[in-house]
């Protein structure tokens, strides 16, 4: 054993790995640990969060149950390639995670500001919104939008409803409106990797600054 | 990656390869409740639209794909997506170019859609509405190259690229 520190050890490169890869596991392992206690402890100390904790409950507590295994197979039946690449990507350089790990406990958001719109996954119900306050146009009533919105078809193919084929997803948008919820017009900008997308949003004023509550795209490049 | 399979327009009468994905991003900003399985390193989205330019729109006519089920998976067609409309549907979700490429193979991309041949069609839709198309002369390919959109290889597990079961 005293031997395998030694650089004239032909496997010393090796040895070195080794160890690097079990302190990276236990490293890991505690991170995960600190994050999920850090979760659960956070501490509510604005009304946002308290009203976020609220409408989220019953997903927080599905999602503290549900193994991490199955949610790995499950977003690995989703997205093969990504989920193949990142967990090499970390066992080989898990000192990047440790970091990332430790600006979750400080600050989530900052994890979250991450582009993902690379991603060919469907998003699930705790994906960011597309809008941001910034990109806010009008405000807007829903009959106003609704008359506007039919599509013209020669052959038919459409549903006579506002939106076409994405009236169901209006229709759920529109039943998610929250108390004291606006509604209102947005443009994302296109980027580099995506077009501008089009959309509305329920956004929420009653805390000075508008929070985008949910969002409804009906046009992206 | 394995370069992927194609959608497959029909433009003019003429059966093009679509290097393009116009129901992608439906299916993600309406959260739609199908996930698409792959059942081939060729085909990571799951399924194989094939579209019609007609009155200068976009409609989508056929799909074929498979789907999660349980713990099996279950064949998926156009009117799983839109039961109120099997016989096609317009795309007026879609703004983009697709691409099309003919002609002979001067590269070959094992990944996406990277290869390259003689001529790329282009169609400019705004909105599901086809408002512009163009060829782009990428060059002369040389005589023994392979004539139209290809994959060398690619694993499956489970079907062909038709959706046909193995046994």
């Amino acid at each position: 054993m005293n031997d395998w520190f030694n650089p004239n050890n032909p496997n010393f490169f090796w040895h070195c790995f080794f160890v690097y890869e079990v302190i990276g596991l236990l490293a890991l392992l505690l991170m995960r640990k600190a994050v999920i206690w850090s979760e659960k402890n956070k501490k509510i100390s604005d009304i946002q969060v308290a009203i976020d904790a609220t409408f989220s409950k019953e997903k927080k507590q599905a999602s503290i149950k549900k193994s991490w295994v199955k949610e790995y197979f499950k977003d690995f039946k989703k997205d093969p390639l990504v989920n193949t690449i990142a967990p090499m990507f970390l066992v080989l350089f898990w000192p990047l995670g440790v970091v990332m790990a430790i600006v979750a406990i400080y600050d989530r958001s900052i994890l979250d500001d991450f582009p993902d719109r690379f991603s060919s996954s469907p998003k699930g119900p705790e994906h960011k919104f597309n809008c941001k306050p910034e990109y806010l146009i009008r405000q807007v009533q829903p009959d106003e939008v609704e008359a506007q919105s039919f599509i013209e078809d020669p052959l038919g193919r459409t549903p006579n409803k506002p939106f076409g084929h994405l009236f169901s997803a209006w229709q759920k948008f529109v039943a998610s409106q929250g108390e004291e919820q606006e509604l209102w017009l947005f443009e994302v900008p296109g980027v580099r990797w995506a077009g501008p997308l089009k959309g509305y949003a329920w956004v929420d004023q009653s805390f000075g600054k508008p929070k985008i509550r949910s969002e409804f795209i009906f046009e992206w490049d | 990656m394995t370069a992927q399979a194609t959608e497959t327009l029909i433009f003019q009468g003429e059966r093009l390869s679509l290097c393009s994905e116009p129901l992608g991003k439906f299916l993600e900003f309406t959260e739609h409740p199908i996930q698409f399985m792959s059942m081939s390193t060729a085909n990571w989205r799951g399924y194989i639209g094939t579209w019609r330019i007609q009155v200068d729109r976009l409609y989508l006519i056929r799909l074929r794909g498979t789907a999660h089920d349980g713990d099996g998976f279950k064949e998926i067609s156009l009117k799983d997506i839109f039961p109120d409309f099997p016989q096609g549907v317009f795309a007026h979700w879609y703004t983009g170019t697709l691409r099309c490429p003919k002609g002979g193979r001067l590269q070959y991309v094992h990944m996406g859609y990277a290869s390259k041949y003689e001529e790329d069609l282009m169609f400019q839709v705004n909105k599901g509405v086809v408002t512009k198309s163009w060829v782009i002369k990428n060059g002369t390919a040389e005589e023994s190259a392979p004539k139209g959109y290809d994959i060398a290889a690619y694993t499956t597990f489970g079907h062909d690229l038709q959706g046909n079961k193995y046994e």
